[in-house]
């Protein structure tokens, strides 16, 4: 049997750690990893024990965004299966972005996609100085709908509109500065970094900080309800489905320029 | 006895609001709560005042919660909880709506709820040698009824990070994230603080008051509802298990137990 696509264990101090466990797709955002990210984060939920959970990934990247030839072939599903696909990204998003008990990420590589929605939704999140992150959607013709609520909690609407619209690649240093990561370590202390964080959640008793959690959502307004997660699954469905998606991904995967691309320098 | 609060107004208009408990690091308890409430709201309905400065003596510019009255909280019914919560709530709530801008003076270190008042001032100007936490987690409670200013002040990103971690931070950090507008050498702030109040005192004063109406209605100031809902937190959390464990570890100086390694 090959290894799970997520991993998670839990040791002696409460501390989980999921683990993104594709390095060969660079943990590629299809629906296998998502399945294995609303297990993990599902299972943990349901373990008392748990104190904090840490997100990593093994492999050159954290996550390399979608897993394009699976996107092309999720373009001809029927719409209900379309549908529910949607509705497994918009829970586990929630599934991670809700979870009970301080998250923290740790991010090395590329990030880019949904990638970028999973390290919204932790509560803490740290980056390797050389990680790059982007919102790629748009330049295949979809769009980031499912990450966009924990998105806008993270970075604001602010910055949001511009990468989301933009598809533009940065780096650390400027996620830090719009707030997607609060930590930037290089990659030989990114360990040190992470410990800080974990020893410091470790000092704060277990039932506070669970009740701290929910009071930073309830009064930060960062809870969401199953018809605003439908309606973005919704919107992420239909537009997959769209003939502008189909052209954006076949292009992707044959490696030429989509219809939309400039055809000059004007 | 000396006042633990100071008060002073001079001819252009300015009050200044000095904390003066100096050796038990300006913490608040009831007694000071009250005084503080009273003095926000007598300011508020001065004609005379125009800007506000909430300063500090001594060290640091608040501990947050003051040992004695952790002492006797530690013996309040969820109830009598729910009342003091509710009486921190109330103080810092008038601060926030207090009609005349505000300007906090942060010498030193603040924390918890001194986190507070600092996030409800209109403006923040910290010496470099300030330092802040959110330390009510180590104490097995919640940094409540400061929570809509706080996240206000930062956003809900940072604020879960430094709510759950309670580590502290330097008064650089509290500029990058936006809880304090700007940091001086120490031996500078009273000057920035004069430039502030000079710049206010530009303004016309019922602009101002307005201005401040208008940031506080678009921007989402809390209501009373989240309020009440921010004191029946914390007033549950104090008479939890773990809660009464936190403090009082913290007043008998020991590991509290999910500290034991």
């Amino acid at each position: 049997m090959s290894e799970a696509i997520v991993l998670h264990t839990v040791d002696t101090r409460g501390v989980a750690t999921v683990t993104l466990n594709r390095p060969e797709l660079h943990n590629a955002y299809n629906g296998d990893l998502i399945d294995g990210i609303a297990a993990a984060f599902g299972a943990l939920r349901d373990d008392p024990a748990v104190r904090a959970v840490i997100l990593r990934a093994n492999g050159k990247h954290f996550s390399a965004g979608a897993d394009l030839g699976w996107l092309r072939q999720a373009a001809d599903f029927t719409p209900e299966q379309n549908l529910d696909f949607s509705l497994r990204t918009t829970g586990a998003m929630r599934a991670l972005m809700e979870f009970p008990a301080p998250t923290v990420a740790l991010v090395h590589g590329a990030c880019f996609g949904g990638g970028t929605g999973l390290v919204a939704a932790c509560d803490i999140a740290i980056a390797g100085t050389d990680s790059t992150f982007a919102l790629t959607e748009v330049r295949v013709g979809v769009n980031p709908a499912p990450i966009m609520r924990p998105m806008n909690a993270a970075i604001g609407p602010r910055q949001a509109r511009r990468y989301a619209l933009t598809g533009e690649r940065f780096d650390a240093a400027e996620a830090r500065r719009i707030g997607l990561v609060h930590e930037t370590a290089p990659r030989e202390a990114l360990e040190a970094a992470l410990s800080r964080i974990v020893d410091a959640l470790l000092l704060g008793g277990p039932q506070a900080l669970r009740e701290t959690k929910a009071l930073a959502f309830a009064v930060g307004g960062l809870s969401t309800d199953d018809t605003t997660v439908r309606a973005m699954a919704t919107v992420a469905a239909k537009r997959r489905a769209s003939a502008e998606a189909r052209e954006g991904l076949g292009a992707f995967l044959a490696k030429r320029p989509p219809a939309w691309a400039p055809k000059g320098n004007g | 006895m000396t006042d633990a609060v100071l008060l002073a107004v001079d001819v252009n208009g300015r009050a200044t609001v000095t904390l003066n408990r100096p050796d038990v690091h300006n913490a608040f308890d009831d007694a000071l709560i009250a005084h503080l409430t009273e003095t926000f709201e007598a300011l508020g309905q001065r004609a005379d005042v125009r800007a506000v400065v909430l300063a500090a003596n001594g060290k640091s510019f608040s501990a947050g919660a003051d040992l004695g009255w952790m002492r006797r909280m530690a013996n309040y019914s969820e109830a009598e909880n729910r009342a003091d919560a509710g009486q921190l709530a109330r103080l810092i709530h008038v601060l926030d709506s207090l009609p005349k801008p505000t300007v906090a003076r942060v010498q030193g270190a603040a924390i918890g709820g001194g986190v507070g008042l600092v996030a409800a001032c209109d403006v923040a100007i910290a010496s470099e040698a300030a330092s802040f936490a959110l330390s009510e987690v180590r104490l097995g409670l919640i940094p409540a009824v400061i929570s809509p200013y706080v996240i206000g002040a930062i956003g809900p990103r940072q604020a879960r990070r430094y709510m759950l971690t309670a580590e502290r931070f330097d008064a650089a950090e509290a500029k990058r994230i936006g809880l304090v507008h700007d940091t001086v050498p120490a031996a500078n702030l009273d000057s920035v603080i004069d430039t502030v109040v000079a710049a206010l005192l530009l303004g016309g004063p019922e602009a101002v008051r307005e201005s401040k109406a208008l940031a506080r209605d678009v921007g989402g100031s809390p209501d009373e509802e989240t309020r009440t809902d921010t004191a029946r937190r914390i007033a549950r959390l104090r008479a939890s298990p773990e809660g009464k464990e936190g403090v009082s570890s913290f007043l008998e100086k020991r590991r509290p137990r999910w500290q034991e390694p």
